[in-house]
């Protein structure tokens, strides 16, 4: 599954990328996008997909990440609501990794997972926190490697 | 509580939680809402149904998700920048028909001055303190000359509502943001609890050596008349100048003027010296004031009548106590605002209303040079994600 934080969305943008697989946002994330798409006066690519668009992600087991995630991390503030983009990217690999987990244990058959993880992202500060909690589960690659 | 998506059970948060996050302006009673009494009650609330009522309270629904000790750390963040403006540097208000001042408004305007502070190199302004230790004559002429205001023009003005936009603009030439309370655009939120307190929020300074805020209720609070916003916006303006910010205007502007003393006396010195000129009213020494007269003075000065009587007995031109309260208008009853505007207001012009020129502009240009991500700029704002709204915003404003 491929991941998109705001700095890999500026990229696609800025460099009008188009693609064949779908990538996925979350919905602060998509929050941002919707501006985007204002500012530069163009639609983002249709398979640019919100998470919970798809049916697979588990929103119960999302919710309960979200929180864990929000009082575990510092770096967001309520004061000018930065940084819950941040939260909600780490969330949602952690919640992938869980989701793995559990159907591994339970031996369901997984629809449409892809066994790889990866997050397009530029900040460092979001790539250690991700770490801290996946490990190298998730593959974390730079906004320019969209284009290889 | 237990927070549903559908009818499963999402996560737990904590009541207590949810109390503190309500009461974080206790006086808009949002914990008496409907959704969070019935919630209370059965112990859960729908995950779209907290979404919803965030976006009508203007609180982040995230807050609700901290445990109680990140909760603390958060709201005394809050109250600690709120509580460094209140103290006698950097905070002064003028006292509005109730005793309640907004904290929300406090707040909002904090976040903003903040954000320009922190994000932009400003010179010291160089008004602030600049009326310390001058003698009055040499305060009025600062006023007049450092915002290039002409008294003549002021008194020509056909409008009360038109000589407060002429001198807002003058000042915020100067950088001192004159914030105005808004009802339309939903700048502020639109639920009634929200409303009656704003009906009893006064004017107040928030102190800054780069960029000091002055905030009008307007729209917000019926009584108050352009005549009194002028009164309100010079005397919040002149404390700004002596750098003296602890201080109360009675809601009867009387009790005020006549028996202020010390510092405050010298400030309605200035107000009124600066707004209805001693020469001006030497003429009248020996006549016998009528309310023709008054309302002339009135119209003529852009002061209400209650003003100008006050300003009239303080000189002594009004010469007994019973003379001067036959001279007071009756009260003032605001006109009931039952139905909206013909036209709704732009949301470019709502948002530049109650964020001033000043402000906006310094927004404006974060979001364009993407210092600013569009989700904080929507928070500085609107207080919340809006993104329609937002879109407008940046379409009417080119950003």
């Amino acid at each position: 599954m491929k991941i998109l934080d705001s700095s890999a969305l500026n990229y696609i943008f800025d460099n009008n990328l188009t693609f064949y697989e779908n990538y996925y946002i979350t919905p602060d994330i998509k929050d941002e996008l919707f501006v985007l798409e204002f500012i530069k006066n163009k639609k983002a690519p249709t398979n640019i997909k919100n998470i919970f668009d798809e049916t697979f992600v588990d929103e119960l087991l999302y919710l309960k990440n979200y929180r864990l995630m929000l009082n575990k991390h510092r770096g967001r503030s309520f004061f000018n609501m930065g940084g819950f983009g941040d939260i909600s990217i780490i969330t949602l690999v952690k919640t992938l990794v869980d989701m793995e987990k559990k159907y591994q244990s339970e031996r369901l058959p997984m629809i449409e997972f892809e066994e790889k993880i990866i997050v397009y992202l530029d900040d460092k500060g979001l790539r250690k926190r991700i770490k801290k909690e996946v490990g190298d589960v998730a593959i974390l690659l730079l906004p320019k490697d969209l284009q290889s | 509580m237990i927070v549903k998506i559908g009818n499963q059970n999402a996560v737990k948060i904590s009541d207590e939680v949810v109390c503190d996050v309500l009461n974080v302006y206790k006086e808009e009673e949002l914990i008496r809402r409907p959704i969070f009494k019935k919630a209370f009650e059965n112990g859960f609330i729908s995950y779209g149904e907290l979404l919803k009522e965030c976006n009508r309270i203007l609180i982040p629904w995230q807050m609700f998700f901290l445990t109680h000790k990140n909760l603390i750390i958060e709201t005394k963040e809050i109250e600690r920048k709120r509580d460094y403006k209140f103290s006698k540097k950097f905070f002064t208000k003028r006292k509005g028909s109730g005793s309640v001042t907004s904290k929300r408004i406090i707040d909002r305007l904090i976040r903003l001055q903040n954000y320009i502070t922190k994000n932009n190199t400003l010179p010291n302004n160089e008004f602030c303190n600049s009326l310390k230790n001058q003698k009055i004559d040499n305060s009025i002429n600062i006023l007049f000359d450092f915002f290039n205001i002409s008294a003549q023009k002021l008194q020509t003005i056909p409008t009360k509502e038109r000589a407060l936009n002429y001198l807002i603009s003058k000042i915020e030439l100067k950088n001192i943001n004159i914030s105005r309370g808004v009802l339309k655009g939903g700048i502020l939120p639109e639920i009634k609890s929200a409303r009656s307190v704003y009906k009893n929020t006064s004017g107040f300074a928030l102190g800054d050596s780069q960029i000091p805020f002055i905030f009008l209720p307007d729209e917000i609070n019926p009584d108050d008349v352009a005549g009194r916003r002028i009164y309100t916006l010079i005397y919040l303006l002149t404390c700004i100048g002596l750098g003296d910010y602890d201080f109360y205007i009675e809601t009867s502007f009387t009790a005020a003027v006549l028996e202020s003393s010390g510092l405050e006396e010298t400030k309605h010195t200035i107000v009124s010296e600066f707004l209805l000129p001693k020469k001006d009213t030497l003429e009248l020494d020996n006549i016998k004031i009528t309310k023709d007269i008054i309302s002339d003075l009135s119209s003529r000065y852009k002061i209400t009548p209650t003003a100008v009587a006050t300003i009239l007995r303080k000189r002594r031109i009004i010469k007994t106590y019973k003379e001067y309260k036959a001279l007071l208008p009756e009260k003032f009853i605001p006109r009931k605002n039952n139905s909206g505007p013909r036209n709704p207001a732009k949301i470019s012009t709502s948002v530049k209303k109650f964020c001033g020129n000043v402000a906006s502009k310094f927004v404006n240009q974060g979001i364009k040079n993407k210092t600013l991500k569009s989700s904080q700029a929507q928070y500085l704002i609107f207080g919340r994600v809006q993104k329609k709204k937002y879109k407008e915003y940046c379409q009417q404003t080119n950003t």
